[in-house]
């Protein structure tokens, strides 16, 4: 009996509370923070894994078009893959049938930042003989400069 | 005096936090995933179709840059005194070209156009970078000539 009494003693002294308040700020100031640095409604884009983009500090936002990615040698459109002397033919059907980027017709290119300007070179040519005038190239927002 | 009592127990009540947590652990997740914590961005170039860069590029005054490597450019002056034939190109370490940027502008304040030439070598990083000290520099049209 004496041992059982000690242990409701003890189950009595056991009970305590949890004080949740500051767990609650800490959730808030979290929440503010997220909130504060989540983009809605903006047209991300998509980086491959392993592709470094060159680094800007005065970016835009990338507005709607095709998205045109050289990574390891291999040239996608919209992640289908094409052949620089089908490029054009593709761009050219994105165009024609994308009634909306015919007002500013523009196209998103993505590559790594060391690539040489005369693998880039082809991508920007076929895209302005199909008509794509706004030629953007993807970057980085505020990383490590040159 | 027992009334008083009373109303001082009734007002000894606890807010159950639990449900505010939970929510709260909601969002917390929401926004863990939907946050984009690198931005991505684009650096936008303006480019001439067909016969239009002939028409325009010689009426107005526009700074011509020759990107050839990673660490310098070469940069000319092109418009006004283009029509007589008279270019200077000098050289400039990409580090300088911010300054000399800032010192183009506030001379030439109707300035606003800038034409790329990247070499076959040049890295696309330099080419961004160049692009980027432009447009950091309220030169609005920016434009890559291709190889």
């Amino acid at each position: 009996m004496k041992y059982l009494r000690s242990d409701k003693k003890r189950k009595k002294r056991s009970v305590a509370t949890l004080t949740l308040t500051s767990l609650v700020d800490c959730f808030s100031i979290l929440i503010v923070y997220l909130l504060s640095a989540t983009v809605f409604g903006e047209n991300s884009i998509d980086v491959p894994h392993g592709l470094t983009l060159p680094s800007a500090e005065k970016t835009e936002i990338a507005t709607a078009g095709p998205k045109v990615i050289l990574f390891n040698g291999q040239l996608t459109v919209d992640d289908k893959p094409v052949s620089i002397a089908e490029l054009r033919q593709v761009l050219v059907a994105k165009l024609s049938g994308n009634p909306e980027w015919q007002k500013d017709p523009s196209v998103i290119i993505q590559a790594d930042a060391n690539t040489p300007f005369d693998e880039i070179n082809p991508i920007v040519s076929a895209s302005l003989q199909a008509g794509f005038a706004k030629v953007l190239f993807a970057a980085e927002e505020g990383g490590e400069l040159l | 005096m027992k009334i008083k009592r009373r109303s001082q127990k009734e007002e000894k009540t606890d807010l159950d936090l639990m449900p505010v947590i939970s929510i709260m652990a909601v969002c917390i997740c929401f926004l863990l995933l939907a946050t984009v914590f690198v931005k991505n961005g684009a650096l936008s170039s303006k480019q001439a179709l067909g016969s239009e860069f002939e028409s325009k590029a010689d009426t107005s005054l526009s700074l011509w840059i020759y990107v050839e490597n990673a660490r310098a450019v070469d940069v000319a002056i092109h418009g006004g005194v283009a029509a007589t034939g008279k270019t200077e190109r000098r050289k400039i370490s990409l580090a300088n070209l911010k300054a000399f940027l800032s010192d183009v502008r506030s001379q030439h304040s109707q300035m606003t156009t800038a034409l790329l030439f990247p070499s076959e070598a040049a890295p696309l990083a330099s080419v961004v970078r160049v692009m980027d000290l432009l447009k950091q520099n309220e030169f609005k049209d920016v434009g890559v000539a291709p190889l």
